[in-house]
């Protein structure tokens, strides 16, 4: 592969770039901050990186946003054709173009892989190992030795990358992961197992615990089953003589009750018949009475009372009206009176004339007296006729009174009569007794119905009667159910005691059936053991199974490992000794023969130096800068001999010869010059030395600005 | 002429090995062949249902499958089902026959117990049941005696859990006497155990197991229906099982390539196949055929998939002789094929095995995917 033009925009310091290279070796000078490093990697990232995905990793580069907007353009020639390679990352464009036949491939793989033919390599990192050196990154060859050692394998195999050594390694490596899992990551599968098998077994022991506690627990079954069944039969014979016996007691209890309360009503009910029958033949009594109402009586009595009274009042009137008479007569005045006025009247005229006469004192006085005897008489007899009147008035009072008594009298009497008469009766008493009579006979048939109302209560006689019937028929069943528990028959106090035996048997009855609940609940808990344990032992069964397998499995890859590891490096060896022929070649010219051996580490490709005459190895760690950088060159275009010898990549060198002393500088010119005869060689650097004996010199002139569009001053 | 039904060893709730979880449903196609036996036996309205031994398949299984086994003996309603303690589950002093409640206990339920009596009598169908019950470890041989037939009418049957055979893991169950010598005391039918079928004579029979329960028993899977009379017992083998148990040897020289391998699997793939290969035959290096990843990749169609690789690898055959060969196989054939010659016996099959495999990945077979 040759490149012959690079165009670049947006690209580090260069705006707008282009750069032609020639075949052979090509010097690019530049002084400082010319922009090498930047066509250096302009190159690198024209030939590897994807568009799409560059400003993302041009922003972990730490360029700038213009700058992650790059357009690189490569022409290049390679299998004896013409290429045009675009990479437009403002447009994720990555165009691959043949000029001859105009083919096109415009997809990241398809370039890549093209390229990837182009180069002789298909990984970056092992084209940087190889081809692509830069100032301090000669050591990288040591970092790509897997890299190496695969490219040497296909090379000599012809093997596909998947099948490489390497990649198999990896691939075992992961499922030996899988298997026995990471320290710092997820646990493998054999782990997953052993903790599922190590669950389990725990499971299973404690089943099986379990299960010496179900044995103990179906024992503890039977034996509080044995005991509940006879509590139970216990319980229930108990509870059957009890129920009989409370029934006996009941039914007698009961049949003396109906015979108390058949006596009661049947006695009730004669009382009530005797009633009715006292009833009817009072009533018939009554009806021949006549009907004396005590008013009448009353009536009859007070108009009685009232003629006594009446015939009282007349006796007295009539006494008064005697006694009036009597009084008036006995106040009838008496002549005396007049006898004694005219007496007095005398002795007062005689007096009177006397006293004319005599006209003595006394006669005045007797004459005096004697008109007031007179007077006094007259009074007296004046009042006696007043009185007399009186007596008359009253006698007259009296009489007429004794006559409205004797007509009241007369009515009354008549009035009595009649009443008397309506009653048919001779007299008061006669009515009286008849009254009597009839309020007596009156009072008992209501008595009678009273009673007998109470006795029938809210019944007839009739329903009485029939229920006396019904309860001599109750009493009859009472009886028979009586008879048919007589054999159990006790006591209050002895059913009293039953039913205590009878609630401690309850009592343990319930005990025990609690407990039997305990036991079953514990039982059904530890039953599903035993339902778990045939699975669970299969299980364990299998999983010591996947196990076994797991274990053959990594015991297995481990040895494949091995035996690959070793096949390959025995493949590989004669691969290796001609790296380490072509490297020493190459280390001697470019040391002056100073050093003159390169051995490399078969699995690590380490490599150590000797020098002439020595045989003793020295490892870069013992040896110069300097040495240690012609060792990497040497190294590096030993590889790029060997595994590119068809393809002939161009040779990037950005320079490596920075820790070379004068002579060592010579020599690798030489040596690199000698390379450019078969190899496209672009030496990228600050000393204009050797210009001269370059096939082609480029002085990089970056005296103008950045965004300037820049060609390079070129001399052939 | 009585009917019966005779099964044996429904080894209810058993544990298997090596079938890892099929052994569930392995369980429960158990359960249903019991299901399936009561199920014919109302059908055909059979005299008696009979358990010549191990109708558990131990004395440590659960209630709930007590219950089951007690719902399917109420099905059949008036039919007894006599149980002779098996081997498994012989009625020792933990037995599941006496620990348990019996107040669920269907009234058609009988159990054989020898030492309470000799022998169980149904009047209705005049047949008489004799056995002699395993009762566990210190059974004494002579208490497995010959059990005499009695002089009562109709049908007289024996039923025999383990004859002639030696200790076993459950005790001695073993009986004093062969089948032979039972039948010929002159009892119409000899019910026999195992998990087998097997005619022994004219009159003793092993039913079998009602639903096969390993690669080796191939006769096995129904309950025979049994039609007894004074000549001899007809008998009738009425299948009741669904899992298939298949063995199959397959020579490695028949299969080059995984795909034949798995066409041949799939000819056999039901989801009641439990299948196990036995690959056989010479290993050669290239010879590569990862039987773990076709039994992982086929195992949902069958019920259980076992392949076992059991071939063997004739180094002298393989060697390529030399140094070596140029290219990176011939030498890590080169080097395995030493590794192996100086294997230790214990790792030689290891090292058999990476040549084998290291070998396919170099050929570029998925070998790890």
């Amino acid at each position: 592969m040759k490149l012959q033009k690079l165009h670049i925009k947006r690209y580090g310091r260069f705006a707008d770039f282009a750069i032609d290279f020639g075949e052979g070796f090509n010097q690019i000078i530049g002084d400082n901050d010319s922009g090498k490093s930047t066509l250096v990697r302009a190159i690198y990232t024209v030939l590897f990186d994807n568009p799409a995905t560059a400003h993302w990793e041009v922003h972990h580069a730490n360029l700038s946003t213009m700058e992650a907007l790059y357009l690189l353009h490569l022409e290049y020639q390679a299998n004896g054709k013409s290429y045009r390679l675009t990479k437009d990352v403002a447009t994720e464009m990555t165009m691959l173009e043949e000029v001859e036949t105009g083919g096109k491939w415009n997809t990241p793989a398809d370039v890549q892989e093209q390229i990837g033919k182009a180069l002789g390599f298909t990984e970056k990192e092992l084209y940087v190992a190889s081809s692509l050196v830069r100032q301090d990154d000669l050591a990288g060859v040591e970092l790509a030795t897997e890299l190496i050692r695969d490219k040497l394998e296909k090379m000599l195999s012809n093997s596909k990358d998947d099948l490489l050594v390497s990649r198999l390694l990896q691939r075992i490596s992961n499922r030996l992961a899988q298997i026995q899992g990471k320290d710092d990551g997820p646990a493998g599968e054999i782990h997953t197992v052993e903790k599922d098998i190590g669950e389990w077994t725990n499971d299973l022991n404690s089943t099986k615990s379990k299960i010496v506690e179900l044995l103990e627990a179906r024992r503890g079954q039977e034996t509080i089953g044995a005991e509940l069944q006879a509590v139970q039969m216990a319980f229930e014979g108990k509870h059957d003589l009890f129920r009989k016996s409370k029934l006996a007691l009941e039914a007698e209890q009961n049949l003396n009750q109906e015979r108390d309360t058949y006596l009661e009503w049947g006695r009730r009910t004669k009382e009530a018949q005797e009633s009715k029958n006292q009833i009817t033949t009072k009533k018939e009594a009554l009806k021949t009475l006549a009907k004396i109402e005590r008013s009448d009586l009353r009536s009859a009595e007070t108009l009685a009372t009232q003629n006594q009274l009446l015939q009282s009042r007349l006796e007295d009137a009539a006494a008064r009206a005697e006694k009036e008479a009597e009084s008036a007569r006995s106040q009838q005045p008496k002549g005396w009176h007049r006898i004694v006025v005219g007496f007095a009247l005398l002795s007062t005229v005689v007096c009177a004339f006397l006293w004319n006469k005599l006209h003595d004192v006394i006669y005045v006085g007797g004459a005096g007296a004697g008109v007031v005897v007179a007077l006094v008489t007259v009074v007296m007899w004046m009042s006696a006729l007043a009185a007399h009147k009186r007596a008359l008035s009253r006698q007259k009072e009296a009489e007429a009174r004794r006559e409205e008594e004797k007509d009241k009298v007369y009515k009354g009497t008549e009035a009595v009569e009649a009443l008397l008469r309506r009653f048919n009766v001779k007299t008061v008493e006669e009515m009286g007794e008849k009254y009597e009579e009839y309020r007596d006979l009156d009072r008992d048939i209501k008595t009678l119905v009273a009673r007998y109302e109470t006795l029938l209560g809210n019944n007839n006689l009739k329903d009485m009667e029939v229920e006396l019937d019904e309860m001599t028929a109750r009493i009859s069943q009472q009886q028979e159910t009586f008879n048919r528990y007589r054999s159990y028959a006790t006591t209050p106090e002895k059913l009293e005691q039953l039913q205590r035996e009878l609630a401690e048997l309850d009592k343990r009855l319930h005990q025990l059936q609690d407990e039997s609940v305990n036991l079953e609940n514990k039982l059904k808990f530890l039953e599903a053991g035993s339902d778990i344990m045939a699975p669970l032992q299969e299980r364990i069964e299998e999983g010591d199974r996947q196990l076994r397998l797991l274990r053959a499995e990594a015991e297995t890859l481990s040895i494949v490992a091995r035996y690959l590891e070793e096949a390959r490096r025995r493949v590989l060896k004669s691969s290796i000794e001609i790296l380490e022929d072509e490297a020493s070649q190459i280390l001697r010219r470019l040391t002056n023969n100073q050093w003159r051996r390169v051995k490399l580490h078969r699995h690590s490709l380490a490599a150590e130096i000797t020098a002439d005459g020595d045989n003793w190895m020295k490892s870069t760690s013992s040896l110069s800068r300097g040495t240690v950088d012609a060792l990497h060159l040497a190294l590096r275009l030993a590889l790029v001999k060997i595994i590119s010898a068809e393809t002939r990549p161009p040779i990037i060198l950005e320079d490596p010869l920075l820790h070379f002393d004068r002579q060592r500088r010579d020599c690798a010119m030489t040596v690199l010059r000698q390379f450019g005869e078969d190899y496209q060689v672009l030496f990228f650097s600050t000393d204009r030395q050797y210009s001269d004996e370059a096939d082609r010199t480029i002085d990089l002139n970056l005296t103008a600005s950045t965004t300037a569009s820049l060609s390079p001053v070129v001399s052939n | 002429m009585a009917k019966i039904i005779h099964a044996s060893d429904f080894c209810l709730g058993r544990q298997f090995s090596g079938i890892g979880k099929a052994g569930d449903f392995v369980r429960r196609a158990l359960k249903e062949s019991l299901e399936s036996a009561v199920t014919l036996a109302l059908d055909r309205s059979v005299d008696l249902f009979l358990v010549s031994g191990n109708l558990f398949a131990s004395n440590m299984v659960s209630r709930h499958l007590v219950d089951f086994v007690f719902q399917q003996v109420e099905r059949l309603g008036k039919i007894p089902f006599v149980v002779l303690p098996g081997v498994c589950d012989c009625l020792e002093e933990n037995s599941i026959y006496r620990l348990l409640s019996t107040e669920n206990r269907p009234e058609n339920f009988y159990l054989l117990n020898s030492r309470q009596a000799p022998y169980l009598r149904f009047p209705e169908s005049e047949i008489t049941v004799y056995g002699a019950t395993s009762f566990g470890e210190g059974t004494v041989a002579t208490e497995q005696t010959l059990p005499a037939k009695g002089d009562l009418p109709g049908v007289h049957i024996a039923i025999v859990n383990n004859p002639e055979l030696p200790d076993d893991a459950c005790g001695s169950s073993s009986f004093g006497a062969t089948i032979d010598a039972i039948a010929k005391t002159g009892f119409d039918y000899v019910a026999v155990g195992g998990l087998d079928y097997r005619q022994w004579n004219d009159y003793s029979y092993s039913s079998g197991s009602p639903e096969t329960q390993d690669f080796e028993s191939s006769k096995s899977g129904q309950v025979l229906l049994v039609e007894i009379s004074r000549n001899r017992p007809v008998i009738e083998k009425c299948r009741t099982g669904q899992m298939v148990w298949k063995q199959l040897e397959l020579d490695n020289a028949r299969f080059r390539y995984s795909i034949e391998l798995e066409e041949e699997l799939l000819r056999h793939a039901s989801s009641e196949t439990l299948l196990r290969i036995r690959f056989d035959g010479e290993l050669t290096p290239d010879g590569y055929v990862d039987l773990t990843a076709l039994e992982n990749e086929f195992r949902d169609r069958f019920c259980c998939l076992r392949i076992e690789e059991t071939r063997r690898l004739e180094t002298s055959r393989v060697r390529v002789g030399g140094t070596g060969g140029d290219t990176l196989l011939t030498d890590y054939i080169y080097l395995l094929e030493d590794a192996i010659e100086k294997a230790t016996p214990e790792l030689k099959p290891r090292y058999l095995q990476a040549l084998v495999t290291g070998n396919a990945m170099l050929s570029g077979k998925d070998v790890i995917s």
